[in-house]
């Protein structure tokens, strides 16, 4: 494996864990708009 | 153990997810297994070829990437079985909400919002695991598949009378290599986050807990500060999850350069030489992972 090849590779993964990362606190910060929800 | 079978049924789809999760370790375990296999071969297949006897090395299988391929699906499959059942808990929860009947309101409201918790802490529970397995078995498949194409590489230049030492030498990515690349992603990244998730979720249960048999107009308060922490505990796992996913891309490219097969080849005496044909397949599942993505990013932030 040449080093373009690593990189495009690292950049892939990168990219994809800022996205998942940015998905589950989303997905667990809902609970947040939900328990509001209860609220008086 | 027991208190823990009564919380079974609270838990939405405990018996789906549990056994994906547990199938899914159990067919990764097998990947392990396989592709350790494979490199123990190889490894024999390089030392006699070191000493003049091809034989091995001809008779080696190239391996295919779908053991790669089931190991990054399988998890990733059980993640969104995890949030689609967050997510069905959710629906209820809204669905509770619109009806008339203020008991059926207050008694369908508070067993989704259960539910939701249950749900997202039984994902937080069963789909680290499933991750780490992944990780484990994706490193070690890539690592046979690459390195068998590497050895057949150099099998080929030898029946040519050419120079095979390089490739010989230095047929393909190691797999320790591999599996601290791509474990550096899962824990300097994930971790914080799901860290942070399950901290968030005992803190809201907890004050949940705390507000029962309390005057209808002292919950509130009580409510809100369980949610007001649970989200700055988030907040904070966000931020070291993004400076953790920097860090882990750092870190795979030091060890992509300090560790290239390609170049330890290029540094054998006469060895290297570029051989094309390494495939379009590794590239172009890159591209679309990084379309993917873009796209949830701008998905999520619209």
């Amino acid at each position: 494996m040449d080093m373009r090849r690593s990189l495009l590779y690292i950049v892939a993964g990168s990219a994809a864990a800022w996205v998942g990362v940015d998905l589950l606190y989303n997905f667990l910060r809902l609970p947040d708009s939900y328990g509001r929800l209860f609220l008086p | 153990m027991s208190a823990m079978a009564d919380r079974i049924p609270e838990i939405p789809g405990f018996w789906l997810i549990a056994a994906l999760a547990l199938g899914t370790i159990a067919v990764e375990i097998a990947i392990v297994l396989l592709s350790w296999a494979r490199l123990s071969r190889q490894r024999k297949a390089q030392a006699r070829a070191t000493d003049g006897d091809w034989q091995a090395i001809a008779a080696l299988k190239p391996p295919s990437r779908l053991p790669e391929i089931i190991a990054t699906l399988l998890p990733i499959a059980v993640a969104v079985t995890s949030a689609v059942l967050v997510q069905g808990s959710r629906n209820l929860l809204a669905s509770a909400l619109n009806q008339s009947d203020p008991t059926a309101k207050v008694l369908g409201a508070l067993r989704a919002v259960n539910g939701e918790l249950n749900a997202i802490a039984m994902g937080l529970w069963v789909t680290p695991p499933t991750f780490v397995a992944g990780c484990i078995a994706v490193a070690l498949a890539i690592s046979a598949r690459r390195r068998a194409v590497g050895l057949r590489r150099a099998e080929s230049l030898a029946a040519r009378h050419d120079d095979a030492s390089a490739w010989l030498k230095f047929p393909g990515p190691r797999a320790g290599v591999l599996l601290a690349a791509i474990g550096a992603f899962i824990v300097l990244g994930f971790g914080p986050i799901a860290r942070a998730g399950f901290a968030a979720i005992a803190t809201t249960i907890s004050h949940f807990a705390a507000v029962t048999g309390l005057e209808p107009q002292d919950k509130g308060p009580i409510f809100l500060e369980g949610l007001v922490r649970a989200s700055g505990l988030l907040d904070r796992g966000f931020l070291l999850a993004r400076a953790g996913v920097a860090v882990a891309a750092v870190v795979a490219l030091v060890l992509a350069w300090g560790f290239s097969p390609a170049r330890a080849r290029a540094g054998v005496p006469g060895g290297s030489r570029p051989v094309h044909g390494e495939g379009l397949f590794g590239p172009i599942v890159a591209l679309g992972v990084i379309a993917l993505a873009v796209a949830g990013f701008l998905a999520a932030h619209r």
